[in-house]
């Protein structure tokens, strides 16, 4: 169970081959990210951080983008 | 398209349409007022630096030198291209107002300048065919003697489901076409689907669900209406009308959102995620969630549809501009994710060609925009069966009956343009990049006098 001050997040990462990816994780980790999913083919990984320390986040090397997880998506009609 | 509405497509929209326009703006001028055109556009805008064509052997511009002018003259089209800042664009605008050398001023649409083939005079013929086009475009926009074939359908439009076809196929000429979406994987990331259903039968629908503790089966109803709509069959089970648009693509469900028709980023980016890998060419999502005024569009979204998008040879990502509007009086910016700059964003439409009072509008100038409109207002497509009440989602308009239901949205515009994607991509060849499928949808659809804010390029249309 989350702890009342995290957050889910999602989290883009730089669109480049010579990217480590278990560097750059380990790295989130160091960071206070707890990964959930990592979406291959489109350079996303979802999880969770303290919300304190998203910020912090962003300036990992290989990230692109930080962002709160939305789940307020519904079906248009 | 009237003055006034093509107006507002000018400074403020090129931004809001990122990906579609190159920056510079055209301005056609007077047929016999060259030099009194090239005058005006430096009153206007204190613009000096001509380049002109008529300056170069057989017109064979130096394109280096075409680009570093402030005013790129092709004096056999009347036509400038210019460099403009926006100060300098409200000038161009008022000169246009004024009646006088310059007729119209309108944004470069990128698709004129991606060019391939090496041409005449140093042009790709793909660049002066854009040339000819907008030229012809403009004309056809202002000139008072001048018939325009779409206009006028738009005029006569009203239409009705027959017993052999829905009103939205008819509208946007599936019903007419000899393709089918054969070979294409086409991709629905919505609330399942009824693997059951009896139209459906003898089709393989490769699925998978990312709502933890829910089959993919759909017990919202909505994920099976656009499967429909998108993919449904040519020949169906009972006598009733077809419905649906690719009826030979390959079916692909990705269900993202709940059985009460509600998701999340992580299921979704899943869903794309997985789409991708299977090499569906098409990803339809009839979702979104309300944004304000002002508000940036998720950089993740569009980092995501960018890459999908420039692979080769790409996915292209439709989603359902938003139904938050309550027109005439309340538009409500197009929503999250279609107003990512590189999704292809879809605004509903009714019978009569009128945009339906709830599609939101592009609104907001940095992404936004909406590219295409669809047919989305009562549209007849499949449901599960059974469907017992009991199972669905409670709320206004529920309980839906089964197997066939119509409904109304920007989720039932979308999985139209999804599915003419796929028969577009058949037509066109399976190596086809999905940004030429972006562009020749946008250029095959049939223009309308709406403003582009709500409609894009138009009405969507079949191959």
């Amino acid at each position: 169970m989350s702890l009342p001050d995290t957050v889910n997040v999602i989290v883009q990462l730089e669109h480049s081959p010579d990217s480590d990816l278990n560097a750059i994780i380990a790295n989130l980790v160091q960071n206070g990210f707890v990964l959930g999913e990592t979406l291959d083919e489109i350079g996303v990984l979802t999880g969770t951080v303290a919300a304190s320390a998203m910020a912090s986040l962003a300036g990992v090397p290989g990230v692109s983008a930080v962002e709160r997880e939305h789940n307020d998506y519904h079906t248009q009609v | 398209m009237t003055q006034s509405s093509n107006r507002s497509t000018s400074a403020g929209d090129i931004g809001s349409t990122q990906g579609e326009f190159t920056g510079k703006t055209l301005v056609l001028l007077r047929d016999n007022g060259l030099q009194e055109g090239l005058q005006a556009i430096r009153n206007a805008a204190g613009l000096t630096q001509v380049c002109n064509a008529a300056d170069y052997t057989d017109g064979a511009v130096e394109m280096a030198d075409a680009g570093n002018a402030e005013v790129f003259l092709l004096d056999h089209l009347k036509l400038a291209v210019v460099n403009a800042d926006p100060n300098q664009l409200s000038g161009l605008h008022a000169a246009a107002d004024d009646d006088g050398a310059i007729i119209a001023v309108e944004p470069e649409r990128m698709m004129y300048a991606l060019a391939t083939t090496p041409g005449a005079a140093g042009f790709s013929s793909d660049y002066l065919r854009g040339y000819r086009d907008a030229v012809t475009h403009l004309y056809d926009e202002y000139s008072t003697v001048t018939a325009d074939p779409d206009i006028e359908l738009e005029a006569l439009a009203n239409f009705a489901d027959t017993a052999t076809f829905t009103w939205g196929l008819q509208a946007t000429g599936v019903n007419r076409s000899r393709y089918s979406g054969r070979g294409v994987r086409v991709a629905v990331l919505d609330a399942g689907f009824d693997l059951n259903h009896p139209d459906f039968v003898g089709r393989n629908a490769n699925n998978q669900s990312f709502i933890p503790g829910q089959l993919v089966d759909d017990l919202n109803g909505h994920g099976t209406h656009c499967i429909g709509t998108a993919l449904g069959a040519q020949h169906l089970a009972g006598r009733v009308r077809r419905y649906g648009c690719a009826f030979n693509s390959e079916i692909f469900v990705g269900k993202v959102l709940s059985n009460q028709g509600s998701g999340s980023d992580s299921a979704i980016l899943a869903g794309i995620n997985w789409a991708i890998t299977n090499r569906c060419r098409v990803i339809s999502m009839s979702l979104g969630a309300r944004v304000q005024l002002g508000e940036p569009y998720s950089q993740v979204y569009e980092a995501v549809a960018q890459r999908a998008l420039r692979s080769n040879p790409g996915t292209l990502i439709v989603a359902a501009a938003g139904n938050d509007s309550g027109r005439p009086g309340l538009i409500w910016p197009v929503g999250r994710p279609a107003n990512c700059p590189s999704i292809f964003a879809v605004g509903a439409l009714d019978s009569r060609l009128g945009i339906a009072s709830f599609s939101n509008g592009g609104l907001n100038p940095s992404g936004g925009g909406v590219d295409i409109a669809g047919p989305g207002v009562d549209v007849f497509s499949s449901v599960p069966e059974p469907f017992p009440a009991a199972v669905q989602p409670t709320g206004p308009r529920r309980p839906w009956p089964a197997r066939y239901h119509t409904i109304s949205g920007t989720s039932m515009a979308t999985p139209h343009v999804a599915g003419i994607a796929a028969m577009w991509l058949e037509a066109l060849g399976g190596t086809t990049s999905a940004r030429a499928l972006w562009q020749t949808l946008t250029s095959r659809a049939v223009r309308l006098t709406l403003p582009s804010r709500d409609v894009g390029a138009g009405l969507v249309q079949a191959p």
